[in-house]
């Protein structure tokens, strides 16, 4: 698809993510950004809000996290001409740039914290009573408690999946994992946290 | 703006796993969105952080301003307004346009030769002025030159942007000329009153014959735009919502050369066919059918135009009347659009459409691999 006609279609209808149609545009918006720059930005848009969400877990404050943000696309402009499609979602391209950037980050210097840097405070944003506000709340934080305890690999799982939005696949991609084994894995991993938050909240 | 993809390895069926999900949601994503810089300034870092060595761009279309002109912003803003108390607003949305058109080859040709008919019309609306400066049609394209001056508005917010929208251009017995891409100088406008410009391109294929000159209706939309529109500030928002400008204009039109060729090439067993070249001098543009590629299917195609001891270049061909869920039949036309002033060329032209197949989301298993290059030699008189 031509970007030029993209670019104007999504400002007047900005689509939802990852549908088979968006992953094809993206595709496109990719190679035409190696030639004009300008067809970078929808991703910039769409995918600024995952990365921060993810970089965040490992930084130690949000400004850090901002600014990590924005470095990976600023690494990410500089890899534009070495891009390759390979059936790589852009998501996923984006992830990879996030993950060595916070390993390297990590290495270089201390502050980075290892997961999860999850939010002190916690607001659960649909209850409306009062009670089931406190209730929730407390549910989460115990919750927060048990994703702490896990080892960090699973923890990485859970952030591709939650703090990234990723699909299993996608998080296999990004770790250079089979996707059935990350499906898999996935699948124990919330299958025992549900016990444990389960038995909790009885 | 984020969909559920946790098919396939949570079942939903189950309350308790639902309610985990959600809450590890809540967990994972309750941080406070910072202030995100705009795509304008991430692109000037770059600028910055490449050392000011832009790349050459083969294309230049919907773009803000060149890096290095970027960086130069406020002086010719500065500039602008200067020639604009001096030596009168038309100079400065001249000087304006006239860089912008730089842009795009067969654009700047264009307003090198003095092909636009100059309009000057101007609407004010909650203090935003519009003047359509200028407007060009032929048988591909119909463009339009505008400036829009701003008043001093409070900021607009984290990340909002001013943006045309929804451009709509009607000859006077109804024929629609869809909206195609637009070129920008900088739609993050930040300083009160300095001026956007934009050229406008609309699809031509719909003019029928070869009309002398075109009465022509033009509505457009100009709004604080952004993906999460609470980043434009309420005011930005209440008041560009309603900004709808409408110009009635004539036109001359200019019906270029139209070579019917309807040469068929079959190559790795499909047959794909040239039907015809409209040549214009905004516009070179081959139409083609036998390309079997569809929006979804992982397929994309490269083209090139040879001729007189130069190539140009083309993305990816793109179906005539729009793309639609509905894939595309072997009947199916497509076009290839060459953005480069040829109109004056005539003789012996190669035209080759190369396919490439590739997959979305890992899928495809021949990815990266040509399926084929179908090659039209033929002469334009």
């Amino acid at each position: 698809m031509d970007h030029r006609f993209v670019l104007s279609a999504l400002r007047q209808n900005p689509p939802q993510v990852n549908d088979a149609e968006t992953e094809w545009a993206e595709t496109e918006w990719m190679e035409a950004a190696k030639t004009d720059l300008a067809a970078f930005e929808p991703l910039y848009l769409r995918y600024r809000e995952r990365i921060y969400q993810y970089v965040r877990l490992r930084s130690p404050s949000d400004e850090d996290a901002a600014d990590a943000t924005q470095e990976v696309f600023l690494r990410a402009m500089k890899a534009l001409p070495r891009y390759q499609t390979r059936g790589i979602p852009v998501v996923v391209w984006l992830l990879r740039i996030t993950r060595h950037l916070a390993i390297n980050q990590q290495r270089r210097q201390r502050p980075w914290v290892s997961w999860d840097a999850l939010p002190d405070r916690l607001q659960p944003t649909t209850e409306q009573d009062v009670e089931l506000l406190v209730q929730r709340q407390e549910a989460l934080e115990r919750l927060k408690i048990f994703v702490g305890t896990l080892k960090p690999a699973e923890r990485e799982l859970l952030a591709l999946r939650y703090a990234a939005g990723l699909s299993a696949p996608e998080i296999a991609a990004v770790i250079g994992k089979r996707p059935p084994a990350v499906r898999k894995q996935l699948s124990r991993l919330l299958q025992s946290l549900k016990e444990r938050y389960a038995h909790e909240n009885q | 703006m984020r969909t559920n993809k946790s098919a396939g390895f949570a079942d939903h069926t189950d309350p308790e796993l639902a309610q985990l999900e959600e809450g590890l949601r809540t967990i994972y994503t309750a941080r406070t969105r910072p202030d995100y810089p705009t795509w304008s300034q991430l692109q000037a870092k770059h600028a910055a952080s490449e050392g000011g060595n832009q790349r050459e761009t083969v294309l230049r279309w919907v773009r803000p301003l060149p890096v290095r002109s970027r960086r130069w912003a406020p002086i010719l803003a500065a500039l602008a307004l200067l020639l604009v108390l001096t030596a009168g607003a038309y100079a400065g949305a001249r000087l304006i346009l006239n860089q912008l058109a730089q842009s795009e080859p067969a654009t700047h040709n264009l307003v090198t030769h003095g092909q636009f008919t100059a309009l000057n019309q101007s609407m004010t609306i909650d203090g935003f002025t519009m003047t359509l400066e200028e407007a060009y049609a032929d048988a591909n394209r119909a463009i339009l030159g505008i400036v829009v001056t701003k008043p001093n508005l409070a900021p607009l917010g984290t990340g909002g942007v001013w943006s045309f929208e929804q451009m709509r251009l009607q000859t006077a017995n109804g024929v629609i000329l869809p909206a195609g891409y637009f070129m920008l100088n900088d739609d993050t406008v930040k300083l009160g009153g300095s001026p956007s410009a934009t050229f406008m391109s609309f699809d031509a294929e719909n003019i029928q014959g070869a009309p002398s000159t075109l009465h022509l209706q033009a509505k457009i939309t100009y709004r604080c735009f952004h993906t999460d529109s609470s980043s434009c500030s309420e005011k930005a928002l209440s008041v560009a919502n309603d900004l709808n400008w409408s110009f009635q204009f004539d036109v001359p039109f200019h019906p270029g050369r139209v070579a019917s060729l309807q040469q068929s090439v079959t190559r790795a067993g499909a047959t794909m066919t040239l039907e015809r070249v409209v040549v214009t001098p905004s516009e070179t543009r081959a139409y083609i059918t036998g390309l079997s590629y569809g929006y979804t299917d992982g397929r994309s195609s490269f083209s090139r135009l040879a001729l007189a001891g130069k190539t140009y270049t083309a993305n990816n061909a793109v179906p005539v009347g729009g793309w639609t869920d509905q894939g595309f039949s072997q009947g199916t036309e497509w076009s290839v659009s060459f953005y480069e002033p040829l109109v004056a060329q005539h003789g012996a032209w190669t035209l080759s459409v190369q396919v490439w197949e590739r997959g979305t989301g890992g899928a495809c298993k021949c990815e990266g691999t040509p399926a084929g290059t179908w090659t039209f030699q033929f002469v334009v008189p």
